[in-house]
């Protein structure tokens, strides 16, 4: 197949708002689905006793969390610009959740099996002793450490879990770093990026919960917001937009 | 007003309270005269189900000069998060406090919301009695199947609207918004709509009683209204305003589809049932306008599933076309249709695997009488050959599974009556083994349902007293006794609750304040399992002096004055009675497409009784 595009698939990259946060993941699959029935997209279906239409979602957004930087990719019966798909479905889509960009995609790449890591702001604000410093030291106490062992749910319960190799990036910024004036006392911005997707995922909860334990504190999870998710493009960790992740 | 994360965080299913979804009505609410809250007495999944509150949101919306938002009972975590942070009842549209809005209303589609409604008016800060309220609070008014008999609630709503609420919502907003305009009493208003057909304003109407507690007289206490409120019907159904274009919820909700009303009103008079009778005479939408409201709701919702709504989908004239042609137009954009409340025969099976790609797993099947007897006595024109022989279709056609609706505690029940529900379900079992194994689908799976008898008001059973929960209880018993085959599963109704929905059916003015007691208590969402407090529901009646029996398990005689005599569905009294007398003798009435009974219903001057 060589590196051609097909035209009949398209990859989007997406926001979603403060006024769809609480829509859960299988919920958002109908919002999108009965979007594009609205505008009268040519989506294909899967064959079978019931045909599915063809999309495919990145990484489930959890119910609360909003994000600058969704995807999912469409599978069309015929070709549409992605200027036009565009349009088309943002015209269709409630408020709070708009499609940025679009671009083909070649019929090899999967969204949802190529995601690899993920970046969120999370809003944090504590109770008690500590303050910002004790956050910073945390933090620094994050990557010093060889191990950093959390209690994480899985299929069979809790169990420990290390996670210090599952992060990269772990900053404490407050808010005038950041150019937000206003905010309440004793919060502040953690930025942090993460495993995610299929072979390994890490929900930025965990990560806070482990600053917890290391600083002894009373850190609580304000707020959390998804700014970028990226793919795996033969080794490489690209943008899922990347002209290389698209072919 | 925001309702802020924290909360919405901590509750389940934050999106039963956010709003903001597809096709809701924005508007400048500076720029309207008339707001109105429109509250459906239970949660938002339930309500949104509701198509009546769908057609009239979208109907008062279409006026300039008012805004309807929509309000839902928030769930008992919601409450408690509401009560303990000070924020009253709002609405999704603007999440703005209902206190402040012209005029509430309330649909009441089931009598045990009736809690709901005290609730979420106290929720809102707004007075729980009529008489309480002043200038600075809204209206509170209700419509919907369970305000046909309004007196539990008179007490509590100022104004009711009786029937179909197209037309009769509108006049009663120019009114409203002329009064604004002007300036005038509370009473003002009331008189003014109390002259409109349908409209009952209950202060204006005096109940007396006598010494045995049953009604003396009702009767108006003014001047100038009618002593008989009329019911109001749509005469022409290709005329009356639908919605094109209905909100689609993000979470999942009960009936989550659109719902295309094919007509309005049933021909077959069944004894036991308000709808058949409170929704006549029958009028049915024409298929043209149909296909082009189904494309257009389509376009506008991007909804994967249409739903054909009516009291009985086979009595649609012309159903075979119709279906095949919305079939042909659907098939294309992947929607579905679905059919409910559809008689199962060769054409319906046929249609419905054309129709709805989905496994051929349950059909519904409701007897209601498990003897031929009881079946006549209730009028349900259906026999036992009709459902064998439409099981057996069924089964051969690879379906495996067969609900099989019943009611217990009919009038004239007897034990045999019990036994031939058993009976019936046996036969069902029989006749999917007759069917030959390479035909039919693997595992069968039947399943009795009961519900208990509640009389209910404008029906030839309105007389009939109730079983006490006792006999309910114990019928219940001897049928699962009756029930040997392993493939039957036996699922019934607590009779508790049924006792409750007889009382207040059928009950008068004084039953009023048992409700305010019984939600005093903690009472509400009674209809949800885990919060039905029954015992709390007899320390009411209890407190109140009000004996429930009165209301649920006595025989009242056709003399009697009814709570609702004073509501004129068209429907006359002397065709119940008449009714009632060939119940008691096994007699069959033939339903409206075979002949006129003379039920009174022809009075509207429209519908089947003129084709």
């Amino acid at each position: 197949m060589g590196e051609e595009f097909v035209l009949n698939r398209l990859r989007i990259k997406f926001m979603r708002g403060e006024e769809v946060k609480y829509i859960s993941h299988l919920d958002m699959l109908k919002v999108f689905e009965r979007a594009v029935r609205r505008a009268k997209i040519p989506i294909a279906y899967s064959q079978g006793f019931n045909p599915h239409p063809q999309i495919i979602f990145g990484l489930p957004l959890s119910v609360g969390v909003t994000s600058d930087a969704e995807y999912a990719d469409f599978e069309l019966t015929e070709p549409v610009t992605p200027e036009d798909f565009m349009d088309k479905l943002n015209r269709q889509l409630p408020s709070g959740l708009r499609v940025i960009s679009a671009k083909h995609l070649n019929a090899k790449s999967n969204i949802m099996k190529s995601i690899t890591r993920a970046s969120y702001t999370v809003i944090i604000s504590w109770m008690g002793e500590g303050g910002i410093d004790g956050v910073k030291a945390a933090v620094r106490a994050f990557f010093g450490q060889g191990e950093v062992l959390v209690q994480k749910k899985g299929k069979k319960g809790m169990k420990e879990v290390n996670i210090r190799p599952m992060v990269y990036d772990l900053e404490v910024k407050t808010f005038s770093d950041i150019g937000i004036s206003e905010y309440k006392e004793d919060s502040a911005c953690i930025l942090m990026t993460v495993d995610a997707g299929i072979d390994s995922n890490l929900k930025p909860e965990l990560v806070i919960s482990s600053l917890n334990d290391l600083s002894g504190m009373d850190i609580n999870v304000e707020k959390v917001h998804r700014t970028a998710l990226y793919v795996n493009s033969d080794g490489s960790v690209l943008d899922p937009m990347n002209e290389n992740a698209l072919l | 007003m925001k309702i802020r994360d924290n909360i919405l965080k901590k509750v389940e299913k934050p999106s039963r309270y956010t709003g903001n979804e597809w096709n809701m009505v924005r508007k400048d609410p500076k720029t309207v005269d008339i707001r109105f809250a429109f509250c459906f007495p239970d949660t938002y999944e339930i309500g949104m189900s509701h198509l009546g509150m769908k057609i009239l949101y979208h109907l008062l919306n279409e006026r300039s000069d008012t805004y309807c938002e929509r309000v839902f009972a928030p769930w008992t975590d919601m409450e408690e998060e509401m009560r303990k942070n000070d924020i009253p009842l709002f609405t999704l549209e603007t999440h703005e406090p209902v206190r402040n809005f012209d005029i509430v209303g309330f649909t009441l589609q089931y009598e045990m919301s009736y809690t709901n409604v005290i609730n979420m008016l106290d929720l809102a800060g707004i007075p729980l009695l009529s008489s309480d309220r002043e200038e600075v609070h809204p209206f509170v008014c209700a419509g919907g199947p369970c305000a046909y008999n309004p007196e539990p609630l008179a007490d509590i709503i100022d104004f009711f609207m009786m029937g179909e609420g197209e037309e009769v919502i509108n006049e009663v907003m120019n009114v409203y918004a002329a009064w604004k305009k002007n300036g005038g009493s509370r009473r003002d208003f009331l008189l003014e709509i109390s002259k409109i057909q349908g409209v009952y304003v209950p202060e204006f109407y005096d109940v007396s009683y006598k010494q045995d507690g049953t009604i003396a007289d009702i009767k108006p206490n003014i001047e100038g209204i009618p002593a008989k409120i009329r019911k109001r019907i749509i005469k022409d159904m290709n005329k009356v305003y639908y919605p094109d274009r209905i909100i689609v919820p993000y979470t999942g909700i009960v009936h989550d589809r659109i719902m295309l009303e094919i007509f309005r009103g049933c021909s077959r008079g069944c004894r036991f049932c308000q709808a058949g009778f409170v929704y006549r005479p029958v009028r049915e939408k024409k298929p043209e306008r149909l296909l082009e409201l189904a494309e257009k709701l389509v376009d506008n919702t991007g909804y994967e599933e249409i739903s054909l709504t009516s009291l009985s989908t086979s009595d649609y004239s012309g159903l075979k076309e119709f279906t095949g042609k919305i079939i042909e137009e659907m098939e294309p954009r992947k929607v579905n249709l679905s059919l409910p409340s559809l008689r199962i025969d060769s054409f319906s099976l046929d249609l419905m695997e054309k129709a709805q790609k989905v496994r051929k797993s349950g059909l519904t099947f409701a007897p209601e009488g498990g003897t031929q007897r009881l079946r006549n006595v209730i009028n349900k024109g259906v026999t036992e050959e009709d459902l064998i022989n439409s099981v057996t279709l069924a089964f051969s056609g690879g379906w495996n599974g067969v609900k099989l609706y019943f009611m217990i505690g009919l009038p004239t029940e007897t034990e045999e009556d019990i036994k031939g529900i058993a009976d019936l379900g046996n036969k069902v079992v029989d006749a999917y083994y007759k069917v030959p194994k390479e035909k039919r689908g693997r595992g069968l799976n039947v399943t009795i349902s009961t519900s208990s008898f509640v009389p209910k008001p404008f029906t030839p059973f309105q007389w009939e007293p109730q079983d006490s929960i006792e006999t309910l209880r114990e019928k219940q018993k001897f049928l699962k006794s009756c029930i040997t085959s392993k493939q039957i599963k036996y699922n019934w109704h607590d009779p508790e609750l049924s006792f409750l929905e007889a009382i207040f059916a059928r009950g008068d003015r004084k039953t009023g304040k048992v409700l305010i007691k019984a939600w005093e208590k903690g009472c509400h969402f009674d209809s949800w399992g885990e919060h039905f407090k029954f015992d709390k529901w007899m320390e009411a009646f209890d407190e109140c002096g009000i004996d429930p029996h009165f209301y649920a398990n006595r025989v009242r005689s056709v003399d009697e004055v009814l709570p609702w005599d004073h509501i004129d569905i068209g429907v006359t009294r002397e065709f119940f009675i008449k009714e009632k007398e060939k119940a008691l003798r096994g007699e069959l009435t033939v339903n409206c497409l075979e002949g006129c009974s003379g039920c009174g219903a022809a009075s509207f001057g429209g519908g089947i009784c003129f084709e």
